[in-house]
Order: C-alpha cells, then structure tokens, then sequence
C-alpha cells in the first residue's frame, strides 16, 4: 500500500546575496507501508529538503505529495540531528509532552509509553534530566517521543550524525529491531552509506544540485541484520555499488 | 540545613565584629555624635521607630509604591518584550533604542516625572515602573533569542498552536532570565523609590531619611538607611526563593 | 545585515522620533515648563553649551565618576584577592559584603555627604563604594575558581606570589572580573548622579535638582541629553575594552 507519492517536486532557495538555488528538482518517489527508506547523497544536495518538505517544515514550489490519509501528513514522526530535548523536562515528561501538546493523554497512550521506555531502554533514566544524559541516550528519547503518539510514518534527518562509531553503531541495531517490532514506515537521511545499507529496504540516491534521484537500490539482505553482516560480500557490494553512485557526482 | 546555619553563624558574627569594630573607632578618635553616633544610641533610636505608627506609615508606602510599580513593570515589560521579541524587523529597530535606555541612568528622570505626575504618590510610581522596566523587556529578548530553531520546527511538527508554544516552550525558556532580570529590577526599583521621596514628598522611607539628614538627626539617618537596607534584602530574598521555586528551568541556561 | 543600513535605520528612526517630539509639543500646544520643544531645548542647550557653565558641572561629574570608578576597580581587586587568599577574612567579610551587595548601597549617600561634605569627595567615596562591590566578588570567586593544576605548576617552578598573581590568577580571573566591571561601570553614573541629587554644588546630578526647583525642564534635558551621552560613552569603552581584553575566549 502506498502511503506517500511524491511527483515531481521541486524546491528552490534564494540564497543570502540573492542568487536562485535549485535545490531538487522533479523528484518523484512513492513511499510503501513498512518500508526503510534511506536517502543519501553528496552534501549540499537536498536531502533534508525533501524530509522538510514532507513534514511541511518547508514549502516547495511545484509538484504535489499525495497522502495516503490526512492524518498520517498530521501525525508523523520527526527526529532530528540535534535531540532537542526540553532541558527542564525529565526523560519521561519529555516523551509524554507530544501527548499533551495533542491532548491525547489517555491510559493507553501513557501505557505505549511504558512500552516504549522498555523498548528503547529508557527505564533506568525516566527521571532524568537532559544535562545528565549522554548523546546516545538523549537520541533514544529523541526517538521514543517522536514514537509516543503512534505516528505511522517516521522521518529521521541523520539523526545519528552527531554520535560516536560505536554509539552509532549501537543505535543502528536498536533503530533496526524497533523498526521491526512496531512496524513503522521510515525515512532515513543520512550521510553514511553503511549505515543506509544495514538500515534499509530500499536506498534513494540523490544527485548534486538541482538534485534529482540518480538511482533507487534494492536492499536485498536478510531480515535479521547483525552487525556482523557489514563484513558480508553483498553487503560490500552493495556499499561500493553506492559509493561508486556517490563518487561519480562529484 | 546545615549550610544556612554556618551563612546565620558566620553573618552574625560579621554583624557584631562590625557593631564592636564601629563602637570602637568612635570612642578612639572622639567622633561627634552628629557625624557618626554611637551603636548604642542608633539601636535606642531604631527601638523609638518601630514603636512609632508613622514609621509603618512610611515603610508601607515605600513598599507599596515599590510592589505596585514593579508589578505595572512586569506586566507591561512581559507584554511589551514579548511583542518585540517576535518580530523581527521591530526587535532590529529598537534594539539600539534599548540598550541607549539602559545605559543612561535612568534615575535622572526623577525632576521630569516630579514636574508631570506631582510630588505624590503618582511620580514615585512612575519612577519604580521606568527603573525596573528595561532590564525585565532585556531578558525576555534574551531568553526567547536563546530559542533554538529545532526546537520551534518541532512545536511545528506537533501541530502545536500559539497558546501552547507559548506556554510549552517559549515561557519556561525564558523564566530564568525573567527571575535574574527581577533581582536586579526590585533593587533598582527601591533605589528609584528612595531618590524620588528624598526629591519630593511628605511619606516614604526616602522623606524619612532626607527629613533625618536636613535636621542632622543622625541616628533618625542610620535607622532609615538599616531599614532600606532590610527591604532590599527581604524582597531580594523573595525573588530568590522564587527562583528556588522555578529551579527546574535553569537548565536552559547553558 | 549590514552595519551601514543599521546606521541609517538609526537615524531615520531619531529623526522620526524628534519630529514626532515636535509636532506633540504644537499640537497640544504644551507650555514649555512642562516639555519644551526640541527647537527651544536645542537652542538653549547650545547657549548654555557656549556659557562655559555647562562645562564646569561637566567636568565635576565626570571627575567623579572616572576617579571614583578608577580606584573603585583597584580597591575592590585588592580587596577581593585578600578575600580569596584569607579564610578567616573570607567568612568575616563575605557575609558583609554580599549584604551590601543587594542591598541599594545608594542609601549610604546621605551618610557620606554628612561625612564628606558637599564637595566632590562625598561623591567620589559613593562610586567607589558602588564599583568595589561587585569587582571584589567576582574577583574573590574567581580566584577561589582557579585551576589547581596552574597554581601546581607555578609552585613546581618555584613562583613567587607576584609572578603567580600576574601570570595565573589575573588573566583567569579576568572574565569574571571584567563581567564584574562591566556591571559596577554602569551604576558608578548612577552612583555619582544620585550623590549629586542629594546633596551637591556642581555637577550634572546637581543641575538636575536645581532644574527641578526652578521648574526649568530645559535644563533638567540638558543633563539627562549629557547624562546618556556619557552612559553610552562608559558603555563603549567597556566593550572595547572587554573584546581587547578578551580576545582569547
């Protein structure tokens, strides 16, 4: 079933000394349910546009975006780079403030919370403050309360990129069972072409700017991805395969 | 508990080195007591005071003129911050007006508030509400400057309206600088009010000790500047307890 | 955004505001003790200017503020490094001093004019009460603040006291205390204005008392026009100052 199509976008900028910046240009897409979407690309190019554009953080100028359903454009997900914790609320008031905001603090909701502190291993620090949390675990929380209101589509603008190898590497996997169990439609944008690979089922590739998409690919690897998979054959190719993409933007 | 013990120790013993110390100078160098009087006698004249109706006169009309001029500040200074605050192309503009006005001291207003709002009640109120004003319009521009983008991008995601970005992210974030901005406010606000009544007026803890001093009644002096000093700290203490209260939302201060 | 527009957005906003000041005072057709248009004010600020007598009242305040701040900056770093080296001075002088500290130390003015006189001692001793404060503090917790590994150092290489005051404790200091001077700066006008107020001969505080009881507001303007001006001035250096200063943070 698909849950978004994308036709043909396209966005651009005014920069500061008044230049026009295409930004993409007629990028189509269609987003299927339970899919992992990466989109990687070289820097610059609009790989966080598309997110904003999606999430209506940001307009664009042509092109339309069907939703499958209006409540799913209202209630998704969003988690970005920096955690953008509230620094005087708790782990736990964090993640509960979304309910509040759409007034849907019920004893179900508060009881998916419960759930998702388990799942994201937040148990232990439900009462603590933002100061007293490291990267990783500020992420986590990041990413239970952007979960806390059952949004079926989940948007994640490198929501890794700030964190250590080993942090990142930690996160991947629990990002990759949460995923699995909750059955959310994600859309991953990021930098790393490893991390796009383990993650996903498919992976977008974005061209330089005016960015169009330079290629879809596959992910066909197995369901149960460890970290050792990384040193698998396919998942090597899979990575030059991309890296190749990549490379020949620049 | 045991931290505020040694503070009480440590400043009563400070208080009695100073009142010996006082004591002393004045009995080695034979100080006439018109310019510096005696501990003994200021304390006999602090006694005769507070046993006196007029005294609670005054220093109720100090305090109310203080309380009331501050709270009219604090309305006006939220209200009128705020405003600035989100927009933009206004906060540009009055930036520079701002910081001209902080700068300048502001108690030079005093003659010009006398000569419009009279030698009452009125121009004192006029005089507390300028003073404290500006340093309270200053925190709110702080604290809602300090707003990351994210952090309004993600209200946005929520759906979140006006009320609630307000009161979910924009007052929280701002109510450290708000409650610092009070701490200086309050003091320049019984600054304000004690110049004004020593200009002009017939009440006040301000007449009181320009009354003092024009009749070279030392100890009358002395007592008047002990109990402007005690104001400032009980208010002073209030706003910290306050801010004891809001503790939480330091955190944004980083 | 450029600092030329900036300038110019200034001006026409003074600009527009001095015309509103105008038209206010025409068309309410207010009487010139009450709030004299800007074309008098202007006219009597530049005859008064040219009298010399502006001048002296000037220089009076001026005087002190500068002196008073000056050797309110050396007494409140003395002072404070003392406070931060004596344990027993500390815990006897520390709740004094954060006591006058919030509290309006203004209210000492009177005290000081019955002591000092009318003259420009009285008013010299208020700044520098004023300005000491905060300076002592911030120097005293600054330094109490300091890196243990530097004062290691130093003693390894077998520092005197001054060379460790000099090379380690006043440039760490330095932030807090300039923080400390910045603040006390802004009140040493204050101070001095108010001292003025109270009980004066000459000065800007002074004119503006003996504008009050003449009702002559063209002369209370002066002072405040003057007042500011010389606010800002104190305020520009300070920030010069802080940049030179500070050029490593």
């Amino acid at each position: 079933m698909t849950m978004i199509e994308m036709k043909n976008i396209s966005k651009s900028f005014t920069s500061t000394n008044g230049e026009r910046i295409q930004a993409i240009k007629d990028v189509s897409l269609s987003v299927e349910k339970d899919e992992f979407i990466s989109i990687i690309g070289p820097s610059g190019c609009g790989k966080s546009t598309l997110l904003r554009i999606l999430s209506e953080l940001q307009e664009y100028d042509s092109g339309e975006i069907l939703f499958h359903d209006e409540n799913l454009k209202d209630n998704l997900g969003f988690v970005f780079q920096d955690s953008v914790l509230l620094p005087w609320k708790s782990v736990y008031e964090n993640i509960v403030m979304p309910l509040k905001i759409k007034h849907m603090e019920t004893p179900e909701t508060l009881a998916h919370v419960e759930e998702l502190l388990d799942l994201m291993n937040l148990k232990e620090f439900r009462n603590s403050l933002p100061k007293e949390l490291s990267g990783g675990m500020k992420q986590r929380t990041s990413i239970a309360r952007s979960l806390s209101y059952n949004p079926k589509l989940l948007l994640m603008d490198e929501p890794f990129g700030a964190l250590d190898a080993m942090t990142r590497d930690h996160l991947n996997l629990e990002l990759r069972r949460l995923w699995k169990q909750t059955k959310k439609t994600i859309l991953f944008v990021t930098h790393d072409i490893e991390e796009a690979v383990f993650l996903s089922t498919r992976v977008v590739v974005l061209s330089n700017r005016p960015s169009t998409i330079h290629d879809i690919v596959t992910i066909d690897l197995p369901e149960e991805r460890t970290l050792e998979l990384r040193d698998t054959p396919d998942f090597i190719n899979y990575v030059s395969r991309l890296r190749g993409m990549l490379n020949e933007q620049s | 508990m045991n931290n505020l013990k040694k503070t009480i120790t440590y400043t009563v013993i400070s208080l009695t080195v100073f009142v010996l110390v006082w004591q002393l100078y004045i009995s080695i160098f034979d100080v006439p007591a018109f310019i510096l009087p005696s501990p003994v006698t200021v304390g006999k004249e602090m006694i005769n005071q507070i046993t006196q109706v007029s005294f609670y006169k005054n220093m109720l009309y100090t305090l109310s003129e203080v309380l009331l001029g501050f709270a009219l500040s604090i309305v006006f200074g939220l209200l009128i911050g705020y405003f600035i605050g989100k927009h933009p192309h206004i906060k540009r503009l009055s930036m520079p007006l701002l910081v001209f006005f902080q700068v300048s001291p502001k108690i030079a207003l005093i003659p010009i508030f006398i000569i419009w709002f009279g030698l009452g009640y009125g121009s004192k109120l006029f005089v507390v509400f300028i003073m404290s004003f500006f340093p309270i319009i200053e925190s709110i521009l702080l604290g809602l400057g300090n707003i990351s983008k994210e952090m309004y991008e993600y209200m946005k995601i929520l759906k979140a309206n006006r009320i609630q970005i307000l009161t979910q992210l924009e007052a929280p974030c701002c109510i450290p600088y708000i409650l610092s901005s009070f701490k200086v406010g309050i003091i320049q606000a019984i600054i304000g009010a004690t110049v004004a009544e020593w200009m002009a007026g017939q009440l006040g803890i301000g007449y009181l000790q320009s009354f003092a001093s024009s009749t070279f009644n030392s100890p009358l002096l002395i007592t008047g500047i002990a109990f402007t000093i005690l104001l400032g700290i009980l208010l002073y203490g209030g706003v910290t307890l306050l801010e004891h209260h809001f503790q939480r939302y330091q955190e944004v201060k980083q | 955004m450029k600092k030329s527009k900036i300038y110019i957005e200034l001006c026409a906003l003074v600009i527009a505001l001095i015309a509103l000041w105008q038209a206010i005072t025409v068309i309410f057709d207010i009487p010139s003790y009450y709030l004299p248009s800007p074309v008098e004010f202007f006219t009597y600020f530049s005859q008064f200017l040219q009298t010399g007598k502006l001048a002296s009242h000037i220089s009076t305040t001026l005087y002190e503020v500068f002196i008073g701040t000056f050797w309110g900056i050396v007494v409140g770093m003395v002072l404070g490094y003392f406070i931060a080296k004596s344990k027993v001075l500390e815990h006897l002088l520390m709740p004094l001093l954060l006591i006058m500290q919030i509290s309006p130390k203004i209210s000492i003015a009177p005290l000081f004019i019955l002591w000092f006189g009318l003259g420009l001692t009285s008013k010299v001793a208020l700044v520098i009460l004023v300005v000491s404060f905060p300076i002592m503090i911030a120097e005293s917790s600054a330094l109490k603040k300091i890196n243990s590994g530097y004062t290691e150092l130093m003693n390894i290489w077998h520092a005197n006291k001054w060379q460790v005051f000099t090379r380690v404790e006043l440039p760490c200091a330095c932030h807090e205390v300039i923080s400390g001077i910045k603040i006390a700066v802004t009140q040493a006008i204050t101070s001095a204005v108010i001292g003025e107020m109270m009980g004066a001969k000459a000065g800007l505080g002074y004119l503006l008392t003996n504008g009050a009881e003449m009702y002559d507001l063209n002369m209370i303007l002066s002072s405040i026009f003057l007042l500011s001006l010389l606010g800002l001035f104190l305020y520009e250096i300070c920030q010069v100052v802080e940049r030179k200063v500070l050029y490593w943070k």
